[in-house]
C-alpha cells in the first residue's frame, strides 16, 4: 500500500507587510520609524504579543544592558526577564562572517529567563522565541 | 540597530547579520523584529530587504530565507537598485551544511539583465572561495 507523507510546516510571512500584528512563531519583520512615541508602541505591542504566547523574550540594540532596560522602562515596559544583546554583540567584527558561518550571539545578561508569566507587566522583547 | 549602520562597513556587517538571522527565523522558532530609522535614508533599504517581512513601500526587493536552505527573491531588480542587490548578494553565503546555494526565483516579478550577471557574478565567486 502506497503511503502518502505530508510535512507540516509553519507558514511564514513573506512580503510587504501592513502591520507587525500576526505574525508567527518564526517571523522576521523590519520596521522604520520616525519618532521615539511610535517606535515603543510598537515594540510594546510586539512584546506583548510574545508574552500572551508564553515566549522567551530577548531585547537586543546599541548600548549597554543598563541602557537597553531604561530604554524598555521608559516605554512602560518592565525588563524583568529579559535577554540582552548589546552593542559588542552587533559590531561589524561580530557580524562580519565567511563561508559557512553560523549566527551566533553573547549574552551579555548572564541571567537566563525563566518562561515569562502571564502576571508580569507587558513588554520586554525584540525576539520571542520558544528557546533561545 | 541603527546606531551600527552609520558606515558602509557597518551596513555591510549588519545586513551580514540580518540574513544569518533571516535564516535562523527560516528554520527555528524565533519571531524577531528590527527596527531601524528613517534618518539614515538610503542606508535603511540595505538592511530592510534582509528581511522577509517588510513594511509596505519600502524596498523594491527583498532577500529572504527558506527552510529548505534555499534563497528567495522577491519584488522587482532594476537598475534603480542594482548598486543595493549588489550588495545584499554579498552578504549571502551557502549554509553550513549545504554543498550547493539555489535561489528561488518564483516570487521576482521583474528582473532585467543586469540583476542576471550580478548573480551569475555572485556565482563564480563562491567557486573561488
Amino acid at each position: 500500500m502506497r503511503q502518502t507523507l505530508v510535512r507540516l510546516g509553519i507558514v511564514r510571512v513573506i512580503g510587504p507587510v501592513e502591520s507587525h500584528r500576526g505574525l508567527g512563531l518564526q517571523d522576521h519583520f523590519c520596521w522604520v520609524h520616525g519618532d521615539p512615541v511610535d517606535y515603543r508602541a510598537r515594540l510594546t505591542d510586539f512584546l506583548t504579543q510574545g508574552l500572551e504566547r508564553g515566549l522567551r523574550l530577548g531585547y537586543a540594540g546599541s548600548g549597554r544592558v543598563g541602557a537597553l532596560r531604561e530604554r524598555l522602562s521608559r516605554g512602560s515596559m518592565t525588563s524583568m526577564g529579559c535577554w540582552f544583546v548589546t552593542r559588542s554583540a552587533l559590531s561589524p567584527s561580530a557580524a562580519s562572517a565567511g563561508p559557512g558561518s553560523r549566527l551566533t550571539l553573547r549574552r551579555s545578561s548572564d541571567r537566563m529567563p525563566p518562561r515569562p508569566m502571564r502576571r508580569w507587566p507587558t513588554g520586554t522583547v525584540a525576539f520571542a522565541s520558544a528557546r533561545m | 540597530m541603527t546606531d551600527i549602520v552609520r558606515t558602509p562597513e557597518q551596513q555591510d556587517a549588519v545586513a551580514c547579520y540580518e540574513f544569518l538571522l533571516e535564516r535562523y527565523t527560516s528554520r527555528r522558532p524565533l519571531s524577531a523584529m528590527c527596527t531601524y530609522r528613517f534618518e539614515l535614508g538610503d542606508a535603511v533599504t540595505q538592511c530592510v530587504c534582509m528581511h522577509a517581512a517588510v513594511p509596505v513601500g519600502l524596498t523594491p526587493f527583498q532577500v529572504f530565507a527558506r527552510d529548505d536552505g534555499a534563497v528567495g527573491l522577491l519584488g522587482e531588480i532594476d537598475l534603480s537598485c542594482q548598486v543595493a542587490f549588489e550588495r545584499a548578494l554579498e552578504q549571502v553565503q551557502p549554509a553550513p551544511d549545504d554543498s550547493s546555494l539555489i535561489f528561488d526565483m518564483s516570487a521576482i516579478r521583474f528582473i532585467d539583465h543586469r540583476a542576471l550577471l550580478a548573480l551569475d557574478a555572485y556565482a563564480q565567486s563562491l567557486r573561488c572561495r
